[in-house]
């Protein structure tokens, strides 16, 4: 055999799993033509290779593991969390595995035995001090090893302290003398260090007494005084410097090295201790108060703010290994180490708060109009499961958005109606708090168009299980049900690559559309940037103008082939979504959601983004709402809102922030926006400190969408007229109570600093009068449960 | 930690069932590397690559620490049974065929068989495989190839026999 051949054949298997790079797989096809020898080879090797690949990769009944086993883990997890590792553990642990091999080495190799060297030199140079009796170089071998001992064994300090305590009465004198100032802070620190001197010259007096147990009587003083700070590691740290000084050890440096990091992991530790303990209403939350500086900035540009996507390289979290020793240290505060998790585990991304704005300087509020309501079921889901849902999870206008406030419709042939009332904050003294409501028209069943429905379903490993598939696969179910014969509907399947598993067919035919959603199974990873590419292709060829062509995504978002970012996925379907292809995302399961890119990914694609976490979230959307879901009345849908600088002196806008648009991206039409269903309805609310004794309008709401039926770009004006304006909060409409409870709850949860301090239980109270209203309706009956869950929860939480 | 579990057990669970052949050992296995990584405080870097990496190596770790008990205690059984080996599997199709490949592969030395899990059940890069197993990319094809070899010729030596 050639040597060519040899080498071929050992790249067969590469060959056919397709995992050479294209030069490499031409060069073997080139190979394989003109050679027998290999062709032969490879007949040899590809039946074994598909029939192992194909065993290999068939779907496993996809196992779990056992709840009992789940359990175990999390609590090893709570425990873990309750105890983090100690200096020592970790210091191991680096020195074994975090280290990469070379390092280690040179770390063994180079920096031990120089410290070695240093300590043994140190050693012998005090020892050859004259100035030194015989007695101090006992006390100061004392002192270090006492040093020793604090840190590493405060049990037999303890030993030690209570033989103390029982010698105390005989010397108590002396040690007034020398030991009157132990509690001084660092500006004596000189002093101090004199004093151990003192203390050995006491020593070496006692020894000329040749009294011996008055001498051990002072070690176990100075044992004392080390061993006091065990429980408060800092001064620890800095009583040890001291005690090092004193037997001139010019490099200081190193306890205080040791000090310092004491001092940031029992930081940490606090830190972790209170995320765990999800306090979201202490003064300033550390997940959303440094967020909140920052909010103008990110809200104006949206898109370029980083995605808190596991794939993303730009949060630093993927450092070089250059940097390893860094790593190793900033793990040390636990807040990094939280932070960390946060960023490759929750996927949600955190948008600040919007802050108080000077009508003076920036009359002008513009946002885009928002439908989704992902961020109530998940906070539902949070709650139900007992917990408190992570505050960059909640979103305050998809919780407020997710009520029907009830508003009349718009008069005929208008499309939106806008429905605002102001009256006293309820929990903003002081303040106003002011309401729009914009109401969409209902369409009439004639006027509701047929649609086209590309569903691309996630059949991933990650997506099986009952309430993940199995909820998608009852969902669709519902919603072919539904559905007008005339409706087309096509399916997408997507795991490691995608396929169309159900051709467009119509609606009426449901016994074969049903038979395509009970046929899918899952297995494999992600591919959802291939999934949502099909998709579209397949969209565009059964486009059909006039219809509601619509892709809809369900998915767990848990993407790990291909690329996994919104924006890049959606730069490889633009053509077909200016086309006039809208797309909804459904979301399902809680672990590993990825929230933020679901959510870009319905706002980039001109659509709606629902978490399903229950069949009664899907039959609302689905069967109740479908409506709306299916017919979009208005798309780019904008609002501004302009205050009169003379009337309100400040605004807050409460939630929206990744909606925000500047002032002249209103009236520019190639600026996207949302969209609007038929008859949905929106509400924005705001916070406004009006000036004392004004009168007159508040200011002016302008809508601009693009009319769906005329494909024209549209305008409207309202004015916020003196006469909306409700004196007490009590006589607003019970619509306007439900929605100021819903955002500050949200607020609350979000850990929003306005809301600092205001508690779950006065949002309850406020709650159940208004509910009274809405005794028919289980959503709000619904929110007040949760609402008193949260108080409890809170409660429970701070304890 | 819940999301972490919920996101990699399905994918652990398949590879240590691939080596182990057993579902509660397999169970056991994943649920050591979980809570290893809670008793270390996260001794590796969050980001998936890394943590699958480390995963999957764990895991690895612990069923080839199961394997070897199971030996140990499978040579004393059979020392006190003198018990003969069970029937040679009959030549079969279809599930069955997939059975013995499965069964094969466990004849396969641990550091094949683990390659030939991570590149054809989980469909990792190779990059992740090098990272698990400290092998260079190279190195990974040219194990890859090797074992299906291997493991091809046992099939066949089995499906005659």
């Amino acid at each position: 055999m050639k040597k060519t051949c040899k080498e071929i054949q050992a790249l067969l298997t590469l060959h056919l799993a397709g995992d050479l790079s294209p030069v490499g797989q031409a060069r073997i096809q080139k190979h394989l033509a003109t050679c027998a020898d290999c062709q032969a080879a490879l007949a040899e090797l590809q039946p074994a290779f598909a029939e192992i690949r194909e065993a290999l990769a068939a779907p496993a009944d996809a196992p779990r593991l056992s709840p009992d086993r789940h359990h175990r883990i999390l609590n090893a997890a709570r425990a873990a969390a309750a105890h983090p590792p100690t200096f020592a553990d970790r210091l191991a642990r680096w020195l074994d595995a975090g280290l990469p091999p070379a390092t280690r080495y040179l770390f063994l190799r180079t920096a031990l035995p120089v410290a070695l060297t240093l300590l043994i030199v140190i050693g012998v140079g005090s020892m050859m001090l004259p100035s030194l009796s015989m007695s101090h170089k006992h006390a100061d071998l004392q002192v270090v090893s006492c040093a020793m001992n604090s840190a590493m064994a405060p049990r037999e300090i303890e030993k030690l302290e209570e033989l103390r305590d029982v010698r105390d009465e005989s010397v108590a004198a002396p040690e007034d003398l020398y030991f009157g100032g132990i509690a001084a802070g660092p500006k004596k620190k000189a002093v101090e260090a004199e004093r151990p001197r003192a203390e050995s010259e006491a020593l070496s007096k006692a020894s000329d007494r040749d009294d011996r147990s008055y001498k051990a009587d002072k070690s176990y003083e100075v044992v004392n005084r080390l061993a006091q700070p065990a429980s408060q590691p800092e001064p620890a740290a800095e009583d040890k410097e001291m005690a090092l000084g004193d037997m001139k050890l010019e490099e200081s440096a190193a306890p205080v090295v040791i000090g310092g990091l004491w001092g940031a992991r029992s930081a940490g530790g606090r830190q972790v201790a209170r995320k765990d303990s999800g306090v979201v209403n202490s003064p300033a939350p550390a997940t959303t108060a440094p967020a909140a500086p920052a909010a103008p900035a990110a809200a104006g540009k949206p898109s370029s703010t980083g995605y808190m996507l596991a794939s993303d390289k730009s949060d630093g979290s993927d450092r070089s290994d250059k940097s390893d020793l860094s790593d190793f240290y900033a793990f040390k505060s636990g807040e990094s180490r939280e932070k960390k998790e946060h960023d490759s585990v929750s996927l949600f991304r955190a948008y600040g708060v919007n802050p108080t704005v000077e009508t003076a300087k920036q009359p002008f509020s513009t946002f885009s109009i928002d439908v989704d309501t992902a961020s109530y079921t998940f906070t539902r889901n949070s709650l139900l499961q007992g917990r408190l849902p992570p505050p960059e999870a909640v979103r305050t206008e998809e919780i407020v958005n997710f009520f029907d406030y009830h508003y009349s419709p718009p008069p005929a042939e208008a499309l939106f109606a806008v429905h605002s009332q102001c009256a006293p904050a309820p929990f903003r003294p002081g303040q106003q708090l002011l309401r729009i409501g914009v109401k969409a028209r209902h369409l009439g069943r004639e006027e509701n168009r047929h649609a086209v429905l590309t569903f691309a379903i996630d059949t991933s490993g990650s997506m099986s299980s009952p309430e993940r598939l199995g909820l998608v696969q009852q969902a669709l179910r519902l919603l072919v049900d539904k559905l007008s014969p005339e409706d087309v509907v096509g399916l997408v399947q997507f795991d490691n690559h995608a396929r169309l598993v159900l051709d467009y067919t119509r609606a009426s035919d449901k016994a074969r559309i049903l038979k395509a959603i009970n046929a899918l199974q899952t297995s494999g990873s992600t591919n959802l940037e291939e999934g949502m590419r099909l998709a579209y292709e397949s969209a565009r060829r059964a486009f059909q103008p006039g219809a509601g062509n619509r892709v809809l995504l369900l998915s767990d978002g848990a993407a790990n082939l291909g690329s996994a970012t919104a924006d890049e996925i959606l730069a490889v379907v633009a053509d077909s979504r200016r086309q006039g292809i809208f797309c909804s995302v459904y979301g399902v399961g809680r672990g590993g959601l990825n929230d933020a890119m679901l959510e870009t990914l319905a706002n980039k694609g001109d659509g709606s983004y629902v978490y399903l976490d229950s069949l009664d979230e899907a039959r609302r959307v689905f069967v109740d709402d479908l409506s709306a879901t299916l017919n979009t009345v208005a798309a780019d849908v904008k609002i501004q809102v302009e205050f009169t600088p003379s009337r309100v002196e400040q605004y807050r806008q409460l939630g929206y922030e990744n909606r925000q648009l500047k002032k002249e991206d209103f009236r520019d039409n190639a600026i996207d926006a949302g969209e609007v269903g038929s008859g949905q309805s929106v509400t924005a609310l705001y916070e406004l400190g009006l000036a004392p004794g004004s009168r007159g309008p508040l200011g002016v709401v302008r809508i601009r969408y693009r009319d769906l039926r005329t494909g024209r770009i549209e305008e409207i004006a309202a004015p916020l007229a003196e006469s909306m304006l409700v004196p007490a909060f009590d006589q607003a409409e019970p619509a306007f109570q439900l929605a100021a409870c819903a955002a500050e709850w949200a607020e609350i949860l979000r850990g929003s600093p306005y809301a600092a301090g205001d508690e779950a239980s006065d949002v309850a109270g406020r709650l159940r009068r208004a509910a009274l209203a809405f005794a028919l309706d289980s959503r709000v009956q619904e929110l007040l449960r949760l609402v008193e869950t949260t108080s409890q929860l809170k409660r429970g939480n701070n304890e | 930690m819940e999301a972490i579990v919920a996101a990699h057990e399905q994918a652990l669970l398949r590879y240590a069932g691939g080596m182990l052949r057993n579902p509660h050992a397999a169970q056991d296995a994943v649920q050591h590397a979980f809570i290893k990584l809670c008793d270390q405080g996260f001794p590796v870097r969050l980001d998936p690559p890394a943590l699958k990496a480390w995963l999957f190596r764990t895991v690895h770790n612990a069923a080839v620490d199961l394997l070897r008990r199971e030996k140990r205690l499978n040579a004393l059984h059979e020392k006190a049974a003198a018990d003969p080996s069970s029937d040679p599997p009959a030549p079969a199709d279809g599930p069955d065929r997939r059975q013995l490949v499965l069964d094969c592969l466990t004849q396969l030395p641990p550091g094949e068989q683990q390659i030939l899990l991570l590149r054809l059940q989980q469909g990792l890069p190779y990059k992740v495989i090098s990272q698990t197993t400290g092998l260079p990319s190279g190195t990974v094809g040219r194990v890859l190839h090797d074992a299906v070899k291997k493991l091809g010729g046992l099939i066949k030596k089995a499906g005659v026999s």
